[in-house]
């Protein structure tokens, strides 16, 4: 039945190589390999250019996936690629690339990407153009029940070099056993093309904050923070130019995180480091903290919106049109602030400045590495006790009649703690802190609630007040603002009522003991 | 979602040519398209080169320990899916039957399709039946093929009848002229009446073509083997004209 497969023969040794030579002779091998039980029918080969998307962070090339779009015959394709070579495709129109998910076609390859991908752009990271022969894989009645492109050398766009070629497989919906069978017989004739390796050799470095020491107990413990703080500082630049560009918003999440760390950092265990350096510091990323602060509010109360309006119940949704509207103009004059600001001489200045004093300390620390010395093992075990106790002593004290302020106090102490577990991780990898650390996140989840429901509910109120004073809004608007506040109100009291059982299970004799392990890591 | 199903108690008079035709179209303008072959003798399903067959019967389905997710299989085409026929389908009143709501159970099927599916066909058999019924539920839109007949109107204002009769949500109800011969009196004389005094039926006509007929040996839709013909530009005209109109009376 060889004879059936309707492809020219490979070329003999020594033929001239025409440029659709690679593509034809591998379509001509996959006809080959698999006419034992399928006919191959070939479209003509066609020119294709394509650009390879990810995210900032990778989320994609991380979990063996390779995201690309294609444009072949006048056409725009997206496909996602599994490590083992299927594809799902889906035509797409023109798009501009970065793109944030909702530009892309609705569809069962965007429903998949969503979780991965979340509210982060997708970037161009590589541009190649090759040439591609589409194979339809037909069964007895001529029905299509797999579909391969066989693909050619691709060259990359800027001197990136050349990617080999290789088949790709687009399986038919309910064609699962013919899709095995063909992939079965590709991969024992070794054509599968390996897509995320492949896309991998093309990707340009990710210019990640790694590590700037290995943290290790027996460390200067006047390193290992300094190295922390390097590590955050790299991260911290590493997001300023997304941030400026407003790729997505992420970048500027990120960056405060890594400003957050930094200053929690600073402040649990700051001590071993040089005075004046930290408190320069401090006064330095409060000031970087607070100029990112109104823009990433509005992003939130923006990346909220659309849930919030979803749940109205007696307001329409386009009721909250103009405060949408409102919300963007905030955040385009905030963003202005915050865009001059991280192109400013301070942020430049304390950068340099504070990049040099971290690597002199770290250095002179690894250097002097006397007997003395106070170990990272020995701090992170203290200050994470010491961290624990202080926030049972506090949390012990609330009943149900106390003050909001005493529970946004107990979820500031919280998050010293969870900064403090996750900095030292590394040293506590042979502690199971399994339930510690569930139990401390269900409980800060829980006053995060409490204490966002309620900022959130009075900024509803102030916009509201704002929008009337600047007459921007209409009843119809206000009303359904009203019913935002309520949902922020009703997310607060529920947490509140939550709390007490939360607390409970942190306190719980099985979590302080793990706690109380640490300590011998520490010492041991 | 949108929902078409095209209808006729009588058989061999174009319910399967339009659905595979305007299934077909659906899908070529974007939308993502399911045609559901629910006739056993599995037309539609040969003229997409696809097995009629579906794991568990209709029996599986309408019981619910199967749903039709499972049993849909891709066409050759971009964005058309298929879901079979299968030979048991002809107990499928049977079955229906059996259940506590024996006129909802395609209803119940369809509605998990909701977020895959822009447009669904049903291609009906030739029958009053609780597959009717169900078909008439499921339904925003009854495709009617009108063959130029003085009986054929009689029936039609039956299906009329008995639709406004329905309890709850009704379809819309289109019609339109199905293998038409222009030289012949009495077609002309009901294709230019007809339309004046029923508003469900359209002026758009399927003439009696061999190429349609035709699709029974290329197993493909007139427009892939015939895009220029007659027949194809009917089915486009029909199509333009489904797609734009109202969802429900
Ligand atoms: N417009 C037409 N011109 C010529 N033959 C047609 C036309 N429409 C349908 N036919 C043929 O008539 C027969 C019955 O058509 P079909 O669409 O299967 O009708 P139904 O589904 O109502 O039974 C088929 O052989 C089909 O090819
Ligand atoms: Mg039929």
């Amino acid at each position: 039945m060889a004879d059936s497969a309707r492809v020219p023969a490979p070329p003999a040794g020594g033929a001239t190589v025409l440029p659709d030579a690679p593509a034809a002779t591998l379509a001509a091998t996959i006809a080959a390999t698999i006419a034992a039980d399928f006919t191959v029918e070939p479209d003509p080969a066609r020119p294709f250019t394509r650009i390879w998307l990810d995210t900032f962070d990778r989320r994609l090339v991380r979990r063996g996936l390779t995201l690309t779009y294609t444009s072949i015959r006048r056409g725009h394709w997206l496909v996602l690629t599994d490590p083992d070579g299927t594809m799902t495709e889906a035509a797409a129109p023109d798009l501009g690339w970065p793109a944030l998910l909702d530009a892309l076609p609705d569809g069962p390859l965007r429903d998949r990407l969503a979780p991965l991908v979340g509210v982060r752009a997708l970037l161009p990271l590589a541009e190649g153009r090759g040439r591609r022969w589409d194979l339809r894989v037909l069964d007895e009645n001529d029905k299509t029940v797999v579909r391969l492109h066989a693909e050619g050398p691709v060259r990359l766009v800027g001197g990136g070099g050349e990617l080999p070629a290789g088949v790709g497989l687009v399986p038919v919906r309910g064609y699962r056993v013919e899709a095995a069978r063909v992939r079965g017989r590709l991969e024992h004739a070794g054509l599968l093309a390996d897509p995320a390796g492949r896309a991998a050799a093309g990707y340009p470095p990710v210019a990640g904050a790694d590590p700037v020491v290995g943290y290790r107990p027996d460390l200067p413990a006047t390193a290992g923070v300094a190295g922390m703080l390097e590590s955050f500082l790299g991260e911290v630049e590493h997001n300023v130019d997304g941030t400026v560009d407003d790729i997505d918003t992420e970048f500027l999440h990120d960056l405060r995180v890594a400003v957050r760390r930094s200053r929690s950092v600073v402040k649990l265990v700051g001590d071993v480091l040089p005075a004046r350096l930290v408190a320069r510091a401090a006064t330095e990323l409060r000031w970087l903290g607070d100029l990112t602060t109104p823009t990433r509010d509005l992003d939130v109360y923006l990346l909220d919106l659309p849930a919030a309006t979803a749940e109205l119940a007696a307001a329409r949704p386009e009721d909250l049109d103009a405060f949408a509207g409102y919300l963007g103009r905030l955040r385009a004059a905030e963003r202005r602030k915050l865009v001059r600001g991280l192109g400013s001489a301070r942020l430049a200045r304390f950068r340099r400045d504070y990049r040099a004093g971290l690597t002199a300390a770290r250095e002179a620390a690894l250097a002097d590495g006397g007997s003395t010395t106070l170990l990272l093992g020995g701090l992170a075990a203290d200050r994470v006790t010491r961290a624990y106790r202080r926030m049972v002593r506090l949390g012990d004290r609330i009943t149900a009649g106390s003050p909001a302020e005493d529970l946004h106090t107990l979820r500031k102490r919280g998050k010293e703690l969870r900064y403090l577990l996750e900095l030292f991780a590394p040293l506590f990898d042979s502690v199971t802190l399994g339930d510690a650390v569930r139990e401390l996140k269900a409980l800060q989840d829980c006053l995060g609630r409490f204490q966002d429901g309620e900022v959130q509910q009075a900024a509803i109120q102030q916009f509201a007040t704002d929008m009337v004073a600047s007459g921007q809004a209409h009843a119809p608007t206000l009303l359904a603002m009203g019913e935002l506040a309520a949902q922020r109100h009703r997310v607060q009291q529920e947490a509140r009522a939550q709390f007490e059982q939360r607390y409970q299970r942190f306190v719980r004799p099985r979590v302080r003991r793990q706690f109380g392990r640490l300590t011998e890591v520490g010492a041991g | 979602m949108k929902v078409y199903a095209t209808y006729n108690i009588k058989g061999g008079v174009g319910k399967t040519s339009a659905a595979v035709n305007l299934a077909y179209l659906a899908a070529q303008g974007g939308a993502r398209t399911l045609l559901w072959d629910l006739d056993p003798q599995g037309a539609a399903t040969y003229l997409f080169r696809v097995r009629a067959r579906v794991k568990g019967g209709g029996r599986a389905l309408v019981r619910g320990s199967r749903g039709i997710d499972g049993a849909i299989k891709g066409t050759d085409f971009d964005g058309l899916d298929l879901m079979p026929a299968d030979f048991t389908y002809r107990n499928l009143d049977l079955d229906l039957d059996a259940t506590n709501r024996p006129t909802r159970q395609l209803d119940r099927l369809l509605a998990p399709l909701a977020d895959e599916y822009d447009v669904v066909f049903l291609d009906c058999p030739p029958s009053v039946s609780l597959v009717s019924e169900n078909v008439l539920h499921a339904a925003d839109v009854v495709v009617v093929p009108l063959i130029p007949a003085t009986l054929s109107v009689r029936t039609f204002d039956q299906l009329i009848e008995f639709v406004a009769g329905l309890p709850g949500r009704r379809p819309r109800v289109f019609a339109f002229w199905s293998m038409v011969d222009r030289r012949k009196r009495g077609h002309r004389e009901l294709l230019d009446r007809l339309p004046r005094e029923r508003a469900e039926v359209s002026e758009v006509s399927v003439p009696a073509l061999a190429v349609v007929e035709q699709m029974a040996n290329h197993r493909a839709p007139v427009a892939v083997y015939a895009p220029r013909s007659p027949a194809a530009q009917a089915y486009q005209r029909l199509w333009a004209e489904l797609a734009s109109g109202p969802d429900r009376p």
